[in-house]
């Protein structure tokens, strides 16, 4: 596994399942809608997206179907299942928390090192 | 139908993984290009731009199949299981909404197979499994048949042990033992209680024979059973336990054993048993070549064949030495004699001669066991009979619906699995207490190898099996035929014709038939064994059993060398005994009526001279003090009882019983006639005729005995000879016999502290016992009949009511055109004699067929014995108009109105 790889391994499947929240959607609408939506600040690797989706699926958060995309081609179409909702609540939080503590962590001033350290 | 989404949506996504993903990640390729052409590059930049900002395709490829593949076969199995699950539910659904043929069903399928399989355990336990010594299948068992007046077999002399000993090729070892019992004394010197047990003396070969070993310790050294060997003992596991706590540093002392001080060098484990399963100590048996009895066969062999050799190899090859007996091993007999007695070495399976004469026993417990598991099962398929009536419309129902015939046949054998399944876990509870039922067996009935018997895995999961799947078979055979027929035809009959279900019916008849016919033969078998034991019950023993206590004493050999201070004790312990309150007589015998106890010998009678080569008869012998036959009520019929014994001068005197007096004189006087044992030795007087006793037996004739006083003159020549083990029989006046016992008891503590009393018990507990066997037959077998004739009454209740059911409509039109109560009753009540008539007949004839494997275990009564057939007939018809009358009530109660009416 590719080192950028594992840096994203969690983050993806995350923002996989947030961006089936808003409505089903093929492997190219979700790499679009997590492109648009960070500004391509997360620059997602596309070949690590379609193995996560494929996780995903077998895991049972997420549904498959053939459909026809916008542009009247057959592609795979994914929908979030009740079982994913309850995941990506359950993960929102968790990352929710993981930021706030990296934040205070990271806002942590000299003065706030404990007395055994010094 | 239940299940997520996403699942049930999967079931129709068939399409290969490989092609689903080369598809997808086109898809994705071309969308951006598309993107980055409608951004404005050319369509070859694009497609290249597409491709390198996607990474390595084929990498992404191959992980996307794999993980296709994988949720693919994690799918299949959900589903599998997600099926069984439904089935099951709807299944536990379907059967609790019928709580009585849920339960009925079970608990037939439970007393079946939980009788059967508790029977099997014991089967395969006792008869089958190997024994637990390595390589088995090459011990054999070495005996002779003979053929002299009264005797088919005998075992080993010392001769004809060491003489095969000396020769055969065929064995790879041998070994020679022989049983009795010892007293256990002070260990190292510590003195403790004294203690009498099972012992068998056994050459240093025996247990390299049997491939055992001590856990701890030594065995045998080769040269411990030599004359003037220094004296060892070898201890079970359980004595070991029992009696020293399980200390290891026993091994290394010394144990008095029969006044004997040996050594104690190993401690045997806990599975090894033999030669029985009491055995509680080894000791070494000494032969002797120069002091050998040839033609006393007092000693079991033992060998171990040599690979490839066979049991009937080793039997010619025996037959070929014996007629060297006398020559290697001289005795002062004819030769003739030896002949006459046809001597044959037999060559046995060890386990055969282990196992004994239980196997009969066990066949038959099975059989009955076997007999009820057929009738459980035919009444199961009938309860699965009448489920089908209704199954039958509901099938023809769906299926007319478009169910598939294979999902409405699932849903079938799912019930019919849930309920084998519940059923066999059921059983398998009861063979569990039925094993431990059958592990405290009644006093008399000691089945060998039973601490060998357990709830064997294997056995248990074969026996289960064997009887879930012919419950299975059982209850799906309704469904499988309802299946064939067509739905039309089936919509149609159910529309309440009078006539509707006839065919079922008559396959519901068969089985109750069956079913009476099954228990017809079970209730025969108890019959034969009640007339059996009331026929044992009616043998008169030949002694007063009531108020008599009886309590053995042994004493070792070592102390008591002086026949006159074995006497003295004999005699001491009876004087103080007989001035205890409430005794009224008190007197010793060494053979106990009706136990284990033995003494035959040849006997010569004077005016009776044999031919030179002729063997004379063997006997019955007993020594009883003068009080004996008054303690024990034995009636003296002719002349006179013992006087007094004096060890100076032994008393020639012997008393015979009446059977023995007619044999020899029929009616003549045999008072003054006089008598000898073996072929040389002092002849003793008869100066008196006693009752018959049934000494031996029960079952066999009144013993033809002779009783010789308790100090008698010694065998070979000089002195006294004064028996060493003997009971004590005390008379009382009145009451419980067996609240004697401590003050007996204190008795002999007060003359030798280091003598153990034991065997303490009423003589009427002797007498039980004796029919002990054959009260555990009847038991079995008892509530094996009474079960099977509680399921064939319910099988007949239910075929009848069923019927009654079905003919509503046309009992209600018979009532309405005058048809009396009374005469639809009969009409039904003659419907259920009839199939219990058919039964019985049908029973009857495979009662004949199967009674006579009782045939050994009967006494006084044939196999076919009219009366207990009769009675067994009678019976049962008597439990079927039982079981007639309800459904027969209740068919006169129909209301005609209400039945046309309901359609």
């Amino acid at each position: 596994m590719a080192k950028s790889e594992r840096d994203l391994y969690g983050t993806i499947e995350l923002l996989i399942l947030k961006a089936l929240s808003f409505g089903p959607s093929h492997g190219f609408g979700v790499a679009r809608w997590i492109e648009l939506v960070s500004e391509d600040g997360l620059r997602v690797e596309e070949g690590s997206l379609y193995p996560a989706l494929y996780r995903l699926e077998a895991e049972g958060w997420i549904a498959a179907e053939w459909g026809v995309s916008e542009n009247r081609r057959r592609a795979k179409f994914y929908t979030l299942t009740p079982l994913g909702t309850r995941m990506l609540h359950t993960e929102e939080s968790r990352w929710r928390r993981f930021v706030e503590t990296m934040g205070r962590v990271l806002a942590a001033t000299p003065g706030m090192v404990p007395q055994g350290a010094g | 139908v239940a299940g997520p989404r996403w699942l049930r949506e999967g079931r129709l996504w068939r399409r290969p993984v490989d092609r689903e993903v080369d598809e997808e990640l086109a898809f994705h390729l071309v969308m951006r290009a598309e993107l980055y052409q409608s951004g404005g590059m050319d369509p070859q930049t694009a497609r290249d731009t597409a491709l390198q900002r996607f990474g390595d395709v084929a990498e992404v490829r191959t992980r996307c199949i794999t993980l296709g593949h994988e949720r693919e076969r994690r799918m299949k199995r959900m589903e599998v299981w997600e099926a069984a699950r439904q089935h099951a539910r709807y299944a536990l659904r379907r059967l609790g909404a019928a709580p009585g043929f849920t339960t009925a069903v079970l608990a037939m399928l439970a007393l079946g197979i939980g009788a059967t399989t508790a029977v099997f355990s014991v089967v395969y336990g006792v008869l089958l499994r190997p024994l637990p010594f390595g390589e088995p299948d090459r011990l054999v068992a070495l005996s002779h048949s003979i053929a002299i007046s009264g005797i088919t077999r005998v075992e080993q002399s010392d001769g004809t042990y060491m003489l095969y000993r000396r020769h055969a090729r065929s064995f790879e070892s041998m070994g020679a033992y022989r049983e009795r019992d010892v007293n256990l004394g002070a260990l190292g010197g510590q003195e403790m209680d004294a203690e009498r047990v099972s012992a068998a003396t056994v050459t240093a070969s025996l247990l390299p024979t049997l491939r055992a070993a001590p856990v701890l310790g030594r065995g045998f050294r080769a040269d411990e059973d030599r004359k003037g060997a220094a004296p060892v003992v070898i201890l079970s596991s359980g004595l070991w336990h029992r009696k020293f706590g399980g200390d290891p540093s026993v091994v290394g002392r010394r144990l008095v054993v029969d006044g004997l001080a040996r050594e104690v060098i190993g401690i045997m484990g806990d599975g090894f048993r033999y030669p029985t399963a009491h055995t509680a100590v080894w000791v070494p048996l000494v032969l002797d070549p120069a002091d050998a009895s040839p033609l006393s066969f007092n000693f079991n062999g033992v060998a171990r064949l040599k690979p490839g050799y066979t049991a009937e190899r080793a039997r010619a090859e025996l037959a070929g030495y014996l007629p060297r007996l006398l020559d290697e091993f001289p005795m002062p007999v004819p030769r003739e004699m030896l002949e006459k007695a046809q001597l044959r070495p037999l060559v046995t399976p060890l386990r055969d001669a282990v196992v004994g004469d239980v196997g009969r026993l066990l066949w038959i417990l099975l059989g009955a066991a076997a007999l009820l598991l057929l009738i459980a099962c035919a009444n199961v398929a009938s309860l699965f009979l009448v489920r089908a009536e209704g199954a039958h419309r509901e099938i023809a129902v769906r299926m007319s619906l478009g169910a598939g015939q294979r999902a409405v046949l699932a849903q079938y054998l799912a019930e019919a699995l849930l309920l084998a399944l519940g059923g066999g876990v059921l059983g398998v509870v009861m063979a569990f207490a039925g094993i431990r039922a059958l592990r405290t067996l009644p006093a008399g009935v000691e089945l060998p190898r039973l601490h060998e018997v357990g709830l064997d895995g294997r056995v248990l999961l074969a026996a289960a099996a064997a009887s879930a799947l012919s419950a299975l078979a059982v209850s799906l055979l309704p469904v499988l035929r309802a299946r064939r027929i067509s739905p039309a035809v089936v919509l149609k009959e159910s529309s309440r014709s009078a006539t509707a279900g006839r065919d079922r019916q008559r396959a519901r008849s068969a089985l109750v038939i069956a079913q009476v016919a099954l228990a017809l033969v079970l209730v025969a078998g108890s019959a034969l064994m009640v007339r059996s034991f009331a026929g044992l019950r009616q043998v008169r023993p030949g002694f007063d059993a009531r108020n008599v206590l009886t309590l053995r004493i042994s004493l070792p050999r070592g102390k008591y060398a002086d026949p006159a201070v074995t006497l003295a004790l004999w005699e001491g312990l009876l004087a103080q005994v007989r001035a205890l309150p409430g005794v009224r007589y008190a007197g010793v015998t060494d053979w106990l009526p009706l136990t284990d106890d033995h003494n035959d010998s040849a006997v010569q009678v004077e005016d009776h001279p044999l031919p030179p080569d002729e063997v004379p008869p063997d006997h019955t012998l007993s020594a009883v003090s003068a009080d004996y036959f008054a303690a024990t009520g034995v009636p003296l019929l002719r002349g006179r009882g013992f006087g007094s014994e004096d060890a100076a001068h032994p008393s020639t005197d012997v008393i015979i019983s009446r059977s023995f007096a007619e044999r020899y004189w029929k009616g003549g006087d045999p008072i003054g006639k006089r008598l000898r044992q073996g072929l040389s030795g002092h002849w003793s007087t008869i100066v008196g005729v006693v009752g018959d006793v049934h000494l031996t037996s029960l079952e066999k004739p009144a013993d033809e005995m002779i009783y010789f006083p308790f100090a008698t003159p010694a065998q070979d020549g000089g002195g006294t000879d004064v028996p060493h083990v003997a009971a004590v029989v005390v008379k009382t006046s009145g009451g419980d016999p067996a609240q004697l016992a401590p003050a007996v008891r204190a008795i002999v503590r007060r003359l030798d502290p280091a003598l153990p009393t034991f065997d303490e018990r009423p003589m009427e507990v002797l007498l039980r016992d004796a029919v002990a066997r054959t009260r555990f037959v009847l038991l079995m077998l008892g509530i094996a009949s009474l079960v099977a004739l509680a399921i064939g009454a319910v099988g007949l209740y239910g075929v009848l009511a069923y019927g009654v059911s079905l003919r509503r409509r046309e009992i209600g039109v018979r009532i309405a055109l005058g048809a009396t109560a009374s005469e639809v009753s009969r009409m039904i009540a003659r419907r259920g004699v009839a199939l219990a008539t058919a039964g019985v007949a049908a029973g009857l004839v495979a009662a004949v067929a199967l009674t006579r494997f009782l045939h050994g275990l009967l006494y006084g009564v044939s196999p076919t014995d009219p009366l207990a057939l009769a009675g067994t007939s009678v019976m049962l018809l008597g439990v079927a108009l039982l079981a007639t009358w309800l459904p027969a009530r209740r068919a006169a109660m129909v209301d005609p109105m209400e039945a046309l009416r309901r359609d």
